[in-house]
């Protein structure tokens, strides 16, 4: 049909079916900042547009629905390349981060603000209640609409936005615009969808309904044969080829043990064949006439059930090693089905597939027996936590072309470099046959760390010679994505009278699902980033992760570190109960501090031997201080409501800075012919803001403003080499290479300056705007420099390069205080105050630090309290879109919510950085668990944290 | 999604349009139910009849109380001076404000969900709604109901348009409470009590829930317990819920928190009503 409307002042004529989605026909009318995150489920409001001047969703609209009628979309707030007071407040205020979503809330929030001059914060939240932020926990929202009203009658205005750090620097520590923001705020193309060219093929998946089966009989000839299928893939013509989804460096700690496709499904919604058509319509026609037979097996679904005796095996493949294999491989893989393929492992990780064990590890320090024999007082508890899914508002895709015999793939990735080796190894071609270019990330948070679709759309583009483009929806976002780990973890502590720790022992048994990405890693990190936070002599872990048919696992925010730190210190809660005596005390007695020698680092390795690590810097101290008084932690408060009860809890928290003697970062930086510089960074900015570190720490170095360094990141073609963008790297090691490229370019910089200045170098510097001064008064600009080394005789054009990496540890700490509200009547939970307080050295963007202290807390709010991946007993996922699911909304804000930066100097970070943004995933789960048993004497031991449990807890049903 | 949409001048047009399609044809108001992931009618093989420009989205206040249109959408039941605290509230139940400036309470009410926002509070204060049919020889049908009746007999009504809603004005108590993890979660209750209190008794009482996986239910037998004060205590309040209702074991909680939620709430509402008189 045709209607005629007015989309953004203009009128227009729009075509198409009666009932598609508007937000569909926007999109390919070319209002592309009209996005879509929940498959017109009317919740994540990627789709914000307004329609006769209210805010709606323009995938709960259809195209006939808007005959006649006013239509604004967020492109309607740029004004040529100027931003909207809205957009530019926005950035400024540090909200702009992975920002799928941030022309949409620009839109809504000028419409607030049109609609009410003077907004409170209770309209605020109503204005924004249909937008769904996973990255930066709401918080600035506020700044950013206190910014912009001011700013519409003062257009000077501004205010404190955050601290700012260093006043020996001119740019770092100091809030300035993110370098990507207006693109992203004003819905400029960015993100992968955006690059999809017109007669792109589409890819769409048929996936298994059972969560444990052998495929015995499928048939893909109807599907072939319906006119406009391009391709079919199946496991019968995919790649021989085994290989893992983990995107961590090589060799990696995790086992090949999948195809692209395989014979054997092993969770409800695992692979089983694709098709590649003319239309999105088309290739889901012709899954559905793909007829496939199953053998169902019996699924198992728990770490119990993995470990029973008679479990079924859930990958019983013929087992590999590439280094390391036992004498006894041969007698191991006579019980080896071929349906399940291969198992390979590139060395050794303690696995027994065949009991469903897929890694293990088991380490100690000092005498564990002695410390308990020591105690005074032995608790041993069991938590267990639950599946947990990232939702990123962008769904995960990935569009791939061919470029003459090259597969060019636009990526949402945090992992360029793996992605092509994996990829590469997958296809079996080289890897300078493939070229992944990151474009903007909408949210990642761990789960675009794996390779979950560039490997079948890679296939399937290279097979057929079409550009294809595969988009999860958003409930293949929670079958066929990367979760965290659920994981049982049992913590006996010993200690004496006093709460001096004697003994510290943690068994963790994780469930790794389907496959093994991240088995060894993630329950690691459960302990080396928790174990760490307490000095105790004698200290023991073991580790040991098992298959299963629940939804794939994989790396998470935090990673292992959520659940150890859950464990542990809520287990340290429990034993200042059993004693008696204040959590904060035993906190204070036992913890880590600046010169702790790391020893229990010594077992916990990464996939190698690892090393003991000196604390260098510690910001415990201030964290601990600042936030008992911030909280008032001696005061018991008191409610009104005799229903009621109120209390207060604690936990500190550690992460790492990337990994040493495994992670890698390389940059290079050139000054253009004007004397300005582009540099090319192998970093992934997620949105988090890592370009913009990467472009003020050479700045900084090179004496210049921001605005004279551009960048170009995360593209494997142009950028060189760096292992990605997890394990809290991104500042410390592709930011140190940015920092060092830009040093060694200042190096020659000045040794071009001593040529044309015909001065030595010893006795030139660098000086703020752009020149090269000598002690003696000379001085030469960096446009004349770049003319003397680029006019055909000079030295060529100037550029910088390093390659980074380190054995040295910089580890970022925290301190997470709140109080809750326990309604024992009801069982429900409200959060009255929750601070969190961080080191992370200098904070490079003080801004956009305090946005990821503010998201990455209010997610794991979010999976302490709320968030819940349910399995019927088939293994079919329940709660497959952000309602069910339960994630938070502006409407969950703690009613008090504070981020608290604790500067400390590192001697190991760029310019006395560490990381920020995975450690605050950390508190939520201990600190409130430790604050529902202070205000109701319960222990919560299983994540999420639900009325129906705290009822339970208190014998009320 | 819908396979066309017609747009008509007049409400007899609709209701021809619909005589004529009949159940190939949906009555679309906002259109969240209808557009939404996992709607039923995705299939494509629907037709639209459009409820906009047809007089229904407005909200009439007269001596005997207030008549709200179909068309009127959850947002505007907030901002309107004249509607009752309660509705608002239960509008509100709907957590973001742009579902509720496109969701009416028609389309509300007429989708029947289990979890609908505004049905239980309406039950409770024994709200009634204008529906419109048209019959063979064309003659427009008029019918004024009260709303449990139009719950309870639900199948009956999927022909016929529901135009208003007429809540009497009164001074009555109605109160919902909605449990949830988050606001905008699937509930894992909604609980709803209306009555009036003459001579400090409970009269007229109507309690009714959703959001417990099996349907709106409004609760006669505990409704006349409490008329009857035979609910002295909360154990006695649980009891009589959990010979009433069995709730559904799902993605929100078990069975048996549901029936909890929904005993303890009634003796809360229930004391609340009575305003400090006695049981």
């Amino acid at each position: 049909m045709k209607i005629a409307c007015k989309i953004n002042g203009v009128f227009k004529e729009l075509f198409g079916d009666a009932g598609i989605s508007l937000q569909k026909v926007l999109k390919k009318e070319g209002y592309i900042s009209v996005r879509d995150s929940d498959d017109a489920e009317g919740f994540a409001g990627s789709d914000t547009i307004l329609v006769n001047g209210i805010p709606v969703y323009a995938n709960l609209i259809t195209l006939a629905q808007v005959d006649g009628k006013e239509i604004v979309t967020p492109e309607s707030l740029l004004r040529g390349r100027r931003l909207s007071v809205v957009q530019q407040a926005m950035i400024d205020a540090g909200v702009v981060q992975s920002a799928y979503n941030a022309p949409a809330a620009a839109l809504l929030i000028t419409e607030l603000l049109e609609r009410i001059k003077d907004p409170t914060e209770v309209e605020i939240k109503d204005a924004l209640s249909g937008l769904f932020n996973r990255a930066t926990g709401y918080k600035q929202f506020f700044t950013a609409v206190k910014l912009a009203k001011e700013r519409m009658n003062d257009p000077g205005y501004t205010t404190e936005i955050a601290p700012e750090f260093r006043d020996d620097l001119r740019i770092v520590g100091k809030v300035k615009p993110k370098v990507d923001g207006a693109k992203l705020v004003s819905g400029q193309r960015a993100f992968v969808e955006d690059m999809v060219e017109q007669g792109s093929c589409h890819l769409k998946m048929l996936r298994s309904p059972h969560a444990h089966a052998y495929i015995t009989q499928i048939d893909t000839q109807d599907a072939e044969e319906l006119p406009g299928v391009v391709s079919v893939i199946t496991y019968k013509n995919c790649p021989d080829v085994y290989y893992g989804s983990a995107g961590q460096g090589f060799p990696e700690p995790s086992p090949y043990d999948s195809r692209m496709f395989n014979q054997k499904v092993r969770h409800v919604g695992d692979r089983v064949a694709a098709v590649v058509a003319e239309t999105p319509e088309i290739a889901l026609e012709a899954i559905s006439l793909i007829k496939v037979e199953y053998e169902v097996l019996k699924p198992i679904f728990t770490v119990d059930q993995a470990m029973a005796h008679d479990a079924p095996v859930v990958q019983n493949g013929v087992v590999e090693y590439v280094v390391g294999a036992p004498d006894n491989l041969n007698e191991y893989n006579q019980s080896s089905d071929s349906r399940d393929g291969k198992v390979i492992y590139q060395f050794p990780l303690h696995a027994d597939s065949h009991k469903n064990i897929a890694a293990g590890a088991h380490g100690a320090i000092g005498d564990i027996d002695s410390g308990f024999s020591e105690a005074d007082t032995i608790i041993e508890r069991t938590y267990e936590t639950s599946q947990i899914q990232c939702t990123p508002l962008e769904t995960h895709i990935s569009y791939a072309k061919m470029d003459n015999d090259r597969v060019v793939i636009h990526a949402s990735t945090q992992v360029p470099w793996h992605l092509r080796r994996i990829v590469a190894a997958a296809l079996g071609i080289s890897e300078n046959k493939i070229h992944v270019i990151k474009e903007r990330v909408g949210g990642g948070y761990g789960s675009k760390q794996d390779i979950l679709l560039e490997d079948v759309t890679a296939y399937a583009t290279f097979t057929t010679g079409r550009p294809v483009l595969y988009h999860y929806s958003r409930e293949e976002e929670f079958i066929g994505n990367s979760t965290r780990h659920p994981m049982k973890i049992t913590v006996k502590l010993g200690s004496k009278r006093d709460g001096k720790l004697t003994a510290v022992y943690m068994d963790v048994r994780a469930n790794t699902g389907p496959f093994g990405n991240h088995c060894l890693t993630v329950p690691m990190n459960a302990c080396s980033k928790s174990l760490p936070l307490v000095l105790c002599d004698n200290m023991k872990f073991d580790v040991t992760t098992y298959y299963s048919n629940i939804p794939p696992t994989g790396a998470y925010q935090g990673y292992g570190a959520p659940k150890g730190s859950y464990a542990l210190m809520t287990a340290l809660g429990e034993l200042s109960a059993e004693l008696g005596l204040d959590l904060l005390d035993i906190l204070e007695m036992n913890r880590v501090r600046e010169g702790s020698l790391l020893e229990i680092l010594r077992c916990l390795g990464e996939g190698r031997e690892g090393t003991p690590a000196l604390v260098k810097s510690c910001g415990l101290d201030g964290a601990l201080s600042i936030g008992s008084e911030m909280i008032d932690w001696k005061k018991d408060e008191l409610s009104d409501d005799p229903n009621i009860s109120v209390g207060k809890g604690v936990a500190i928290i550690q992460q790492g800075s990337g990994l040493p003697g495994l992670d890698h970062s390389c940059a290079d930086i050139k000054m253009l012919a004007d004397g300005t510089f582009m540099l090319h960074s192998g970093g992934a900015d997620l949105g988090t803001g890592l370009d913009t570190v990467s472009v003020k720490f050479a700045a900084e170095v090179l004496c210049v403003d921001m605005e004279q360094v551009s960048i170009l990141s995360g593209d494997t073609d142009n950028t060189p080499f760096d292992t990605g963008a997890y394990a809290s790297s991104g500042t410390f090691f592709s930011g140190s290479a940015s920092k060092l490229a830009a040093e060694d370019l200042k190096a020659k910089i000045l040794e071009a300056a001593a040529v044309s200045l015909e001065e030595k170098v010893e006795y030139l510097s660098l000086q703020t705007p752009g020149k090269v001064v000598s002690q003696s008064g000379k001085e030469i600009t960096y446009w004349q420099l770049a003319q003397d080394t680029q006019a055909g005789l000079g030295m060529g054009q100037l550029m910088g390069y390093a390659s980074f990496t380190t054995e040295d540890a910089a580890f970022p700490y925290g301190a997470h205080f709140c109080q809750v509200s326990v309604n024992k009547r009801t069982g429900e939970i409200k959060l009255d105050k929750y601070y969190a307080l961080q080191d992370c050295g200098t904070p490079i963007n003080p801004e956009l630090a305090l946005g990821q202290i503010y998201g990455g807390s209010f997610k794991s709010i979010g999976h302490t309290l709320y968030e819940d991946m349910i399995l019927d007993d088939n293994g079919t996922c329940l709660t497959t879109d952000l309602k069910d699911y339960g994630v938070p909304m502006i409407s969950e804000l703690p009613e008090d919510f504070q981020a608290i930066l604790i500067p400390t100097d590192d001697p190991y970070g760029p310019f006395g950085s560490k990381s920020v943004s995975e450690i605050s995933c950390n508190g939520a789960a201990p600190a409130i668990a430790n604050a529902i048993y202070d205000a109701v004497g319960v222990w919560m031991r299983t994540w999420p944290f639900t009325p129906e449990k705290v009822l339970k807890a208190l014998g009320k049903i | 999604m819908i396979s066309d949409l017609i747009i008509s001048k007049s409400l007899t047009e609709l209701l021809q349009h619909r005589a004529e399609l009949g159940s190939r044809s949906l009555f679309i108001a906002g259109g969240t139910e209808i557009n939404r992931l996992d709607s039923p009618h995705s299939d494509g093989s629907f037709i639209g009849l459009s409820m906009e420009n047809l007089g229904l989205d407005e909200i009439r206040e007269t001596e005997a109380g207030i008549t709200i249109g179909a068309m009127v959408t959850l947002q505007q039941l907030i901002d309107s001076p004249v509607i009752p605290d309660y509705i608002k509230a239960a509008a509100g139940f709907a957590g973001s404000r742009t579902l509720r400036n496109m969701a009416t309470i028609g389309g509300n009410i007429a989708s029947c969900r289990d979890d609908s926002y505004l049905l239980p509070t309406c039950i409770a204060a024994k709200a009634r709604i204008h529906t419109i049919d048209i019959d063979r020889k064309g003659e427009i049908l008029n019918e004024d109901i009260p709303i449990r009746e139009y719950v309870e007999n639900f199948e009956n009504f999927s022909g016929c348009c529901l135009s208003e809603i007429f809540i009497k004005k009164q001074d009555r108590f109605v109160k919902t409470r909605r449990y949830s993890r988050t606001a905008q979660r699937t509930p894992d209750a909604l609980i709803s009590f209306g009555s009036d209190l003459k001579e400090g008794v409970l009269t007229d009482v109507r309690i009714a829930v959703g959001s417990l996986g099996c349907g709106i239910k409004r609760l006669p037998i505990i409704e006349q317990s409490v008329m009857n004060r035979d609910l002295q205590n909360e154990e006695q309040c649980l009891m009589a819920v959990k010979k009433v209702i069995e709730p559904a074991d799902d993605i929100t909680g078990s069975s048996e928190y549901k029936q909890y939620l929904v005993g303890i709430t009634i003796t809360d509402l229930m004391n609340e009503a009575l305003g400090g008189h006695e049981r």
